[in-house]
């Protein structure tokens, strides 16, 4: 269950002020061992008379400030919005201001880098950052004061620069650094209001946007050290499989191939002098496998099990005016990082160096430590640009093989995971199966609601002013590992909610909106986002049909609602027209930020609700790549409108609670659209409206025949059409009206035609074959198993 | 030992001629703008220009690119002042960034065959470059300020 970690902020040690004080240049326990080709400086070496009164800031006399952050930035804009918050109480001129990663040697003691996770960076680093920010100003107006022999009172900064009031002198932050560096700690340095922010709510590019549109950016898969070797894992290609045999001589024969060896608490590993040669050595490989172990394990039989095992639900009060319940599933779902998970380790006799993209620094380092038997000082960890997170990189199993595999081969190691890896190697959201039951009284209003659960969640209910609901939770241990997805536990438990409440609104006769405000006590902030996302789309206008409006909400530290529009088509396609997404995240340090993550999040979201599953089969993961993952394409995509609400209270989270509440509202615009409630995702293995049983046919000349149907791999389509054409076009289009198979086909002279058709690599679910010859249409439903 | 005109440089690759141009840019040339997010052309992430026309370099040999310019992200300009780089750090389109070298090469080379695209065109070009992040709403945004509007 996801708990909201209260806001506990410890002030700036004064130690860690003092240690800082000195001009910099002092030794630093350990330099990295390939400064020159990686930009993963210790900041110490960077120059000296520097003035650096804390970890987080270093202004060299050249005006340059450096922030050093120690969070990871997969995509959240956190290197940003972290600098932003320390440039606005420094007063710096936010173009000389450059960001650096923490490392665990930067730190100081009683400091240490944060997990990066939980949505929870600006929350619980807010106040810390601006006193960190204002005691290095009040420094360096002490200094400036000193430096005339006027009060600090005298003085006021900007723009990296002191003034002195009512006079004309002014002194740049560069000018004054050693002069700062031996002035006293202010105990309490003044925090500016909100109303003269001047950086902190204003629209900034991230930090890295130039190097990321120039290929200069390093990510992990990027870093490149002298000698260094790539490594891929060989892969079990199901759950609990072993080796039974492995031939490893083609594979050596492959040019670049050093080593197939099996690595000690890992596995067989490929090692050669370049990836390509890594992954034809693998390919070469001759393994016999014994998957025995689950062998019959598939997602039916997973769902199988789902719902057997959750609990009969109990009846509901007498007196209960009308019962509804509904049941909810939802598949296991990869992380399905853009960049996949990699990590370098150069691990010699008494020390290792490691790169690595993880959300987890400390824990990295120490856990190396500990499989290397070091103390943790010599194990230093350098963090490069994550190339997405979403959870995945909470978990160190990459970091540590690659520990494994340096420590083996004894050189440097860049361990990576293939895509078709990357699926297979994860920490899965859960499949899960939900069972909803609610009472509604006379008017309409509800009076119970039970949620049990096998393998989700069923915390997060939106606030509404109804009798908690009661919950179980059920487990089953799948041997897929499960982990922290985006939102965690929240992406099924609101999907049921928030669902279950559109359908207990239904039953009462009672608008989805106006029941759901009903509900939410007046004036809380909840309520004010759902009126404002009503307001934005219009809510009251009516949709033509075969258009639908959904709504649904969250609150999750900040507050957010989601209106989803659709078009279905008679056929069953769906169109996603807008997404409104009203988010409530107190101050708003960067909105260029905010709407970025809430645009990711409907991307996200909708992919998941529509297309995004992992499935198994004969105990091992099905899919490959992105295209049978199944992710959501530039030509999908709706229009999404990003309000934010001005805010004043504490800025909360936002990169996950953009996700939840998506998910629902695109349900019930479905149902709105089509009368029909989908209840199992993804969506496209539901048909929405049949046609298979009924094909539309413009002109009833045109016979199509469509075998196997379902199809796995290869379907034949045949059939006749009278035509003085001479040939037919066949197009299979998917849920969203993505044509992923077009084809013409010669007609014989008796207007007969045939075609084989490898299915491409796509998702399983529900796809549209449409055959025209001339002014004939042909439209059948296909599925893809 | 083939030898490639990339970015303008006649380069040596020390590598056997059917190793695809991605791992011969990021492993043998220290070349890393350009990604890997898939190996089997599906993503995009890989994407650099050959004589103009986008290509995935993941799929693409190196022996069959010998005699032809190869444009990577790192060749698009030198200072981040080609149009697609200068709207992309104006509208701020990246979150992770890591899909975003192929997507500019992608729609570079839209651009090229069709200067002003509508919204169907770059639906038509774009389709296949999947962006784990999201941020497909400001990648045609971003397209359009290029195109000028």
């Amino acid at each position: 269950m996801k708990k909201l970690i209260k806001d506990i902020v410890p002030a700036p040690t004064r130690r860690s002020f003092m240690l800082g004080m000195m001009v910099t240049g002092v030794g630093v326990v350990m330099s990295s061992a390939y400064s020159q080709v990686t930009p993963f400086e210790p900041v110490d070496s960077l120059s000296n008379h520097s003035f650096s009164p804390s970890t987080e800031i270093k202004i060299d006399p050249d005006g340059t400030i450096t922030l050093t952050i120690a969070k990871s930035e997969m995509g959240q804009g956190i290197r940003t919005s972290f600098a932003m918050i320390l440039a606005e109480e420094l007063d710096a001129d936010w173009t000389k201001v450059i960001v650096r990663h923490a490392r665990p040697d930067d730190m100081k003691a009683n400091e240490h880098i944060d997990t990066t996770g939980g949505s929870n960076s600006i929350l619980l680093k807010y106040d810390h950052l601006r006193k960190v920010g204002a005691t290095a100003r009040a420094i360096l107006i002490a200094a400036a004061a000193q430096q005339w022999n006027i009060s600090p009172e005298n003085c006021v900064s900007k723009n990296s620069s002191i003034s002195e009031i009512n006079g004309t002198r002014t002194v740049s932050y560069g000018e004054l650094t050693e002069l700062a560096s031996i002035q006293g700690i202010p105990s309490n340095p003044p925090l500016k209001s909100s109303t003269d922010f001047s950086i902190i709510g204003t629209r900034k590019a991230h930090i890295d946007t130039a190097d990321i549109v120039s290929g200069k950016a390093i990510y992990g898969l990027d870093v490149r050290v002298p000698n260094m070797k790539y490594a891929l894992y060989i892969n079990p290609p199901a759950f609990g499989a072993f080796i039974v045999s492995i031939d490893t001589s083609q594979a050596l024969k492959v040019a670049g191939v050093l080593k197939v060896e099996f690595v000690p608490d890992l596995g067989y590993v490929v090692l050669a002098e370049n990836t390509y040669s890594a992954i034809k050595g693998r390919e070469a490989l001759i393994i016999q496998w014994n998957t025995d172990k689950h062998a019959t394990l598939d997602s039916a039989e997973i769902s199988r099990q789902l719902q057997t095992k959750i609990s009969t639900l109990p009846t509901l009060p007498d007196g209960t005016f009308s019962t509804i319940e509904a049941q909810y599933e939802l598949p296991y779902l990869a992380h399905a990082t853009m960049e996949p998970m990699n990590c370098l380790a150069d691990v010699r006799d008494n020390r290792a160096e490691i790169w690595c993209g993880t959300q987890v620094v400390d824990y990295v380092r120490s856990e190396s430590a500990k499989r290397l038997g070091m103390p943790i000082e010599s194990v230093i960890v350098n963090v490069p640009l994550l190339g997405g997170g979403f959870g995945r990189r909470l978990y160190i199993d990459i970091a540590i093989a690659a520990v494994l595999i340096s420590k083996a081969f004894k050189m440097p190691v860049l361990f990576m995971l293939t895509r078709y890896d990357d699926f297979r190697i994860d920490y899965y959201r859960p499949a899960s199966y939900h069972l909803c039951k609610g009472g509604l009284d006379a008017s309409g209003n509800i009076t119970d609601i039970i949620h049990y659960t096998v393998n989700g969640d069923n915390s997060g209910m939106p606030p509404y002013q109804i009798s908690p609901p009661t919950t179980s939770n059920e487990l089953i241990n799948f041997p897929l590992p499960v982990g922290a997805w985006r939102s965690v536990g929240h992406t099924s438990s609101i999907f049921a909610y928030e669902c279950f409440i559109d359908e207990l609104a239904f039953a009462a006769k009672k608008d989805p909106f106006e029941f759901r405000r009903a509900m939410l006590p007046v004036d809380s902030r909840l309520r004010i986002v759902l009126e404002k996302a009503a307001e934005l789309a219009n809510w009251n206008s009516p949709m033509p049909a075969g258009r639908g409006r959904g709504i649904a909400c969250y609150s999750w530290s900040s507050d957010v609602a989601h209106v989803v529009e659709v078009t279905v088509s008679s056929k069953g396609q769906i169109k996603v027209d807008r997404v409104i997404a009203v988010i409530d995240c107190g101050i708003v340090i960067n909105p260029m930020g905010v709407e970025a993550q809430m645009q990711g999040a409907v991307v996200d979201a909708l992919s998941t609700a529509l297309k995004s599953e992992i499935t198994i089969d004969k105990g091992g993961i099905v899919q490959q790549t992105f295209a049978d993952f199944g992710w959501l394409t530039i030509n999908e995509m709706p229009k999404i409108e990003v309000h934010i609400m001005p805010g004043t209270r504490q800025p909360l989270g936002v990169g996950e609670m953009g996700f939840p509440s998506v998910t629902p509202a695109l349900c019930n615009a479905i149902f709105q659209a089509t009368g029909k409630r989908v209840r199992k995702l993804p969506i496209q293995k539901t048909e929405i409206s049949s046609v298979e049983s009924n094909p539309q046919t413009d002109f009833n000349d045109l016979n199509i025949n469509v075998f196997p149907n379902p199809i796995t791999t290869f379907c034949t389509i045949s059939g006749s059409v009278q035509t003085p054409l001479t040939e037919v076009s066949i197009s299979i289009e998917n849920i969203l009206g993505s044509t992923i198979v077009k084809l013409n086909s010669p007609l014989s002279d008796t207007g007969q035609f045939e075609e084989i058709i490898e299915f491409p690599l796509s998702p399983a679910g529900v796809y549209f074959l449409t055959v025209t010859c001339g002014e004939s249409r042909s439209v059948h439903s296909i599925i893809k198993t | 030992m083939p030898t490639l005109m990339i970015n303008g440089q006649s380069r040596e690759v020390n590598a056997p001629p059917e190793m695809p141009l991605l791992w011969a840019l990021r492993d043998i040339l220290n070349m890393t703008g350009s990604k890997y997010g898939c190996g089997v052309g599906v993503c995009g992430a890989c994407s650099v220009l050959v004589d103009n026309q986008a290509v995935r370099s993941c799929l693409a040999p190196i022996s069959t690119l010998v005699g032809k310019n190869i444009t990577t992200i790192e060749g698009l300009s030198t200072d981040n002042s080609h149009p697609l780089q200068k709207a992309w750090i104006e509208l701020d389109v990246p979150q992770c960034g890591y899909c975003q070298a192929g997507q500019i090469m992608n729609a570079a080379a839209l651009l090229i065959s069709i200067p002003k695209p509508t919204d169907e065109d770059i639906d038509n070009w774009m389709h296949d470059d999947v962006c784990r992040c999201g941020t497909y709403q400001r990648i045609r945004a971003a397209i359009h300020q290029a195109a000028g509007g």
